[in-house]
């Protein structure tokens, strides 16, 4: 009796084996199947929206639509959270097939003004040192939140307050100096790049000597980039995104090279 | 039961299990080597698709004249392009291709034997202003891809599409 409850249960064992082995099987080839079809299907429409994504930006430098962005960028208030690119300059419904929609960024466009009403200035030398137009001295700055942490090169836009005197601007932080190297008409330029910290960054100070500057700029950080005010899609459609590298030119004197970034996606 | 009756049932039931298994396994085989096929096609296709709708929107063609010379000699492209400048159509090409170039000819220069294809210029809204090739209505086997261009001074849509 023993002996045939033995036998009787190693058969069920075998079989019940079996059982769970042909389930696994046919549940990973179910799987393979249904992410082998979806993995097809993603790759072809999503290189169809990169492609016209692309076009896209391409156009925009043959109109020179970018172009026209930086030319009419100004200098946007110190309290101001975003800064949109113009719908009626960078439409893109003008462009596009119906159904899909499209946000637009352009990099190096927003700048952290420097005046007498401007956020985040602290006089060092001779206070008051900002006046309405800019400011001068030794001042402390505060950066817009930086995205990342990184090594940037801050471009700086001044203007000479003495003719004939010799004029500087420096970038301090603590135990270095940057100094800074003009590119064209009251544009100058660290030549070094300095080392920045995720957020907003504290620790800078400039020394204008006999020069104001009314604005400058952390170069290449998103935060200091503007977009067009199209929302992102927040359910689980793909985005596809890509960029072009524009080199912008004003009066035949190369100003500096610009990014624009597109997000394309189907509605 | 006696020990014989449960090693023949148990028999049984494993011989029914492997004919399951070994029926799932084979159909399934088949079921993917022709999947797998299908994508290697329609892959193929895709790629092909890239490499022309780029060639078409990008690249005046190889001789970049040829619009000027395919009326007295058919045989003088090598590249088919159809761009005047990167994505800007040059209108005096897409008229000689449309209008000088027969469809078995078109797809020899691209390259594309195996297939036949439809391009078409859009406007925005999906209105068709002009068209070659066969329309690929009904068949299941097609890529087709839109490209945004400009032709004739505005921002249009140029597909072209590759089918079996």
């Amino acid at each position: 009796m023993e002996i045939v409850i033995k036998i009787k249960k190693r058969g069920l064992i075998f079989s019940l084996d079996a059982a769970i082995a042909v389930t696994v099987v046919v549940i990973i080839l179910i799987t393979s199947a249904y992410y082998l079809s979806t993995a097809s299907k993603e790759s072809t429409s999503q290189v169809q929206l990169i492609k016209i994504g692309n076009d896209l930006l391409t156009i925009f430098e043959k109109e020179g639509v970018i172009d026209w962005v930086v030319a009419n960028d100004s200098v946007a208030p110190s309290d101001a959270v975003t800064v949109a690119i113009s719908e009626s300059i960078v439409n893109v419904s003008r462009y596009l097939p119906a159904s899909y929609n499209a946000l637009i960024e352009v990099s190096d466009i927003r700048e952290t003004p420097l005046n007498d009403v401007a956020t985040g200035i602290t006089c060092v030398s001779s206070p008051p040192c900002c006046f309405g137009t800019g400011c001068n001295g030794t001042f402390n700055v505060t950066t817009l939140p930086l995205t990342r942490a990184n090594n940037y090169h801050v471009i700086a836009h001044a203007s000479s307050t003495f003719t004939g005197k010799n004029t500087s601007i420096s970038l301090h932080t603590p135990g270095k100096t940057f100094v800074f190297a003009t590119i064209k008409e009251r544009t100058y330029v660290t030549t070094l790049p300095h080392s920045f910290e995720f957020g907003i960054n504290r620790n800078l100070k400039f020394n204008a000597t006999n020069m104001l500057i009314d604005w400058f700029r952390v170069l290449g950080d998103k935060s200091y980039a503007a977009n067009t005010s199209r929302p992102l899609p927040s359910n689980f459609t793909f985005i596809g995104t890509g960029e072009r590298l524009f080199a912008y030119v004003i009066k035949d004197i190369f100003d500096q090279p610009r990014y624009a970034k597109f997000y394309i996606w189907i509605e | 039961m006696k020990r014989g009756q449960a090693v023949v049932t148990d028999l049984f039931i494993a011989i029914a299990v492997f004919i399951v298994l070994v029926t799932i396994t084979t159909v399934i085989w088949d079921l993917y080597t022709i999947r797998l096929k299908m994508r290697q096609e329609y892959e193929d296709m895709i790629v092909k698709n890239l490499q022309i709708s780029d060639q078409l929107v990008k690249n005046p063609g190889v001789p970049n004249d040829w619009e000027y010379v395919i009326q007295q000699n058919p045989d003088y492209v090598d590249v088919l392009g159809l761009a005047f400048d990167d994505r800007i159509l040059s209108s005096k090409k897409v008229e000689m291709f449309r209008t000088n170039m027969t469809n078995q000819k078109v797809k020899d220069i691209l390259k594309i034997g195996l297939y036949n294809y439809y391009f078409v210029i859009k406007e925005q809204n999906g209105t068709p202003i002009l068209a070659k090739g066969n329309n690929p209505i009904g068949s299941f086997n097609t890529v087709n891809l839109a490209r945004l261009v400009r032709y004739k001074d505005r921002t249009r849509i140029m597909e072209f599409a590759l089918w079996k």
